[in-house]
């Protein structure tokens, strides 16, 4: 009997204990500089992104009252563990958000809003792109840190080698159907298994075929924000309805599903260019001769010179030039008790002094307008395409409360059209899909 | 009761009482995010399921990756056993290699047959192509990927199997058999009409386990073809999690979860009537 009370008393006291672990450390001793003791407050960070830990220990040496601690999960995990901190008590102070679901998890009441501790002037210096996606009902939840969009990188001395010359401005853009033809010119070997590819495998995920953030430009640039309101090339540039309710008569129009086709061609056939499965670094390697990748592999080209010459030229469209915007935010969690450090935090990491340094230091892009000149390597190219891409074209993905169901069910049909599976078909069995989840 | 208390309450905390929210969860319509939102729908997600035909698509898929597990790991894991149940210089080495894929992560085991069946310089398309042949898409194509993944799990079970049918086959009396042989039944018909029959329980057990394994799968799906291409690799589990974590509807993925669990029960039943034993020894 006494053994069993024991054993009963150290499994409650294991399970107190493991609880206890769970909990965020606040407070602490008070002192002269910090009368309310040193303050520690927890941040949800994806693991590889930022903010960088450099970063944020200079963050914590100006505001000496405040640790950060810091709990990572790989990217693909980060949406699903915010989504988890709804039902528990307690969580992160600071939550790092992938930007599209900025409005999803503030209309779930997860996010608060940072209004009040924004600097002066911040709403005539932010990317309206960065402003779109990270508002909800009239309130600013994140200002964003760098900004990103997407670049077609070139093999200079492949294309020199068949004298081709990529556009250099967004005046000169090529359309896809160009594109296509050089990528075939420039691929080398049977097209089911080249030694060069004409397009990169995506780089997104796991490499397969079908990122929302990447293909879905394709679709995007078939319709035509001028056209009339409510028509279907009108609809078919916003992706989805304007109220968020519905995709019907967005993703699967006449114009997006002809460019349905122009993407499948890529992948399938005798113009295929490139792979629906990865090969990580085909870049990089020399193995193929274009990449459809985000502005940040502009600085790992730099940071680590392949040994070839390479640039950037404008991402083709089909009818209306649009590349996506978009990069992870930080956040204040809702569930935080410290919300002005929490915000102070998310907004210095953004856009304040730390935050700047991190985006200068990763020749990245700011997410607000800026005449520093950290910023001087944005005004020449390769990257300066990029930015005027971003401040001209850039659009965030489809903005949704229901944004991350919206990007795994694109995704996924994304795919399949990739893979072989009928355009309208597979746009009208996502529509089905997506509206049934947008309904909920 | 002393000794059995701590493990008794790890049961009760961690397998009964998450099976009892999980089916009063399968009444409910709600999101992760707003887990206090909660709308009774009674059977409504039960009629969801037998509504809506990519379900009707992922049971099918999951019963004929179960069916290619068993159908490959069953005889296999037999001659495995029978092989490993011989005299030969490093049985033991033998045994331990046979053993290893069991006792690997199926996420190392998943990404390493996601290295090797890639078409993009996969090992598997390298030796392919350096025969001449096209190269294969093993993990994007219809019917491959399904096929691709049977043969992943079945390597990495037959060595449970091979094992388990190993004990069973140490257990079969020796005088049995050299009875058979003294009769002069050649070693085929000792293994077929003496030994299989005998080993009915240890078979049943196999094949049950098999099953349920392959009802339980997730990471090939999730790990080598994203449940792709259209569908085709979908397995349940794998759609439980993307309903639950991705679609936000935890309702519905609870049902379907108890779904599968009624499933492998009937199953289970349905395998041990037909599999009974006749024999005992």
């Amino acid at each position: 009997m006494k053994l069993t009370r024991a054993l009963a008393g150290a499994s409650i006291l294991a399970l107190a204990a493991t609880l206890a672990a769970c909990s965020s450390d606040s407070g602490g001793e008070a002192t002269a500089d910090c009368p309310d003791g040193v303050t520690t407050l927890t941040l949800l960070r994806a693991e590889n992104n930022p903010p960088k830990d450099e970063f944020i220990a200079q963050w914590e040496k100006a505001n000496s009252c405040y640790k950060i601690a810091v709990d990572e999960v790989p990217f693909d995990q980060l949406a699903t563990k915010t989504q988890l901190i709804g039902s528990e008590d307690g969580g992160p102070d600071i939550l790092e958000v992938d930007g599209p679901n900025t409005q999803t998890f503030a209309a779930a009441g997860l996010l608060l809003p940072i209004d009040d501790y924004l600097p002066d002037g911040y709403a005539d210096e932010a990317v309206a792109a960065s402003v779109a996606e990270l508002s909800y009902d009239g309130k600013t939840y994140s200002t964003g840190m760098a900004q990103t969009t997407l670049g077609l990188y070139y093999n200079k001395t492949m294309l020199d080698g068949l004298g081709i010359i990529p556009p250099t401005t967004l005046d000169d853009a090529w359309t896809w159907d160009e594109a296509l033809k050089v990528m075939q010119q420039c691929q080398v070997g049977d097209a089911e298994n080249p030694d060069v590819f004409g397009l990169a495998p995506s780089a997104f995920g796991n490499g397969t075929a079908g990122n929302a953030y990447r293909d879905m430009v394709i679709l995007r640039s078939a319709g035509d924000p001028t056209a009339a309101k409510g028509s279907s090339a009108y609809n078919t540039y916003w992706a989805i309805a304007p109220e968020g309710d519905t995709v019907d008569g967005y993703l699967n129009t006449p114009e997006a599903i002809s460019a349905a086709k122009v993407y499948q061609s890529m992948y399938q056939g005798s113009t295929k260019v490139t792979s629906n499965e990865g090969l990580p670094n085909a870049f990089a390697d020399g193995k193929a001769c274009f990449d459809l990748q985000t502005s940040y592999l502009a600085g790992n080209l730099a940071a680590t010179p392949p040994d070839f010459e390479w640039g950037i030229t404008p991402v083709p469209y089909i009818t209306t030039p649009i590349v996506h915007t978009g990069d992870v935010v930080l956040a204040v969690s809702s569930k935080t008790e410290h919300p002005e450090a929490a915000a102070k935090f998310a907004i210095d990491l953004g856009i304040g002094e730390e935050g700047l340094a991190w985006v200068a230091s990763n020749k990245s892009f700011p997410s607000i307008t800026t005449t520093d000149s950290q910023f001087d390597y944005l005004k020449d190219p390769p990257l300066s395409i990029l930015n005027d891409e971003l401040v001209e074209w850039g659009q965030p993905r489809p903005p949704s409360t229901h944004f991350v169901e919206y990007d795994q069910l694109v995704s996924e049909g994304l795919r399949d059209i990739a893979f072989g599976a009928d355009p309208a078909s597979a746009l009208n069995d996502t529509v089905s899909k997506v509206d049934d989840a947008l309904a909920r | 009761m002393a000794f059995v208390t701590p493990f008794l309450l790890f049961l009760i905390v961690f397998q009964y009482i998450p099976i009892g929210m999980l089916v009063r969860n399968s009444f409910f319509d709600y999101t992760l995010l707003r887990p206090d939102d909660q709308k009774f729908v009674g059977l409504g997600q039960f009629e969801r399921i037998l509504a809506d035909p990519s379900v009707t698509s992922t049971f099918g898929v999951t019963l004929l990756f179960a069916l290619g597990v068993l159908v490959l790991v069953v005889p296999l894991g037999f001659l495995v056993a029978v092989f490993l149940n011989g005299r030969f210089p490093g049985r033991s080495i033998v045994r331990t290699i046979v053993f290893l894929p069991v006792v690997t992560s199926v996420a190392v085991t998943s990404t390493m047959w996601l290295f090797m069946l890639t078409k993009n310089g996969g090992l598997v398309n390298s030796a392919i192509t350096g025969l001449g042949l096209q190269p294969v898409a093993f993990l994007t194509s219809i019917p491959w990927a399904l096929i691709s993944i049977i043969v992943m799990s079945a390597w990495q079970q037959i060595g449970f199997a091979a094992v388990l049918f190993l004990t069973g086959l140490q257990s079969v009396p020796d005088d049995v058999i050299e009875a058979a042989r003294v009769d002069g039944a050649s070693r085929a018909r000792v293994i077929f009409s003496i030994i299989l029959p005998l080993m009915s329980r240890t078979t049943l057990f196999v094949v049950i386990t098999m099953t349920v394994f392959s009802l339980q799968a997730f990471a090939p799906a999730f790990l080598m073809t994203s449940g792709g291409p259209e569908d085709s690799t979908s397995l349940v589990v794998y759609a439980i999690y993307n309903a639950a974590f991705k679609l936000q509807d935890p309702g519905f993925a609870s049902a379907l979860a108890v779904a599968v669990m009624f499933i492998a029960l009937v199953l289970s039943g349905i395998q041990s009537l037909f599999l009974r034993t006749k024999w005992s020894y």
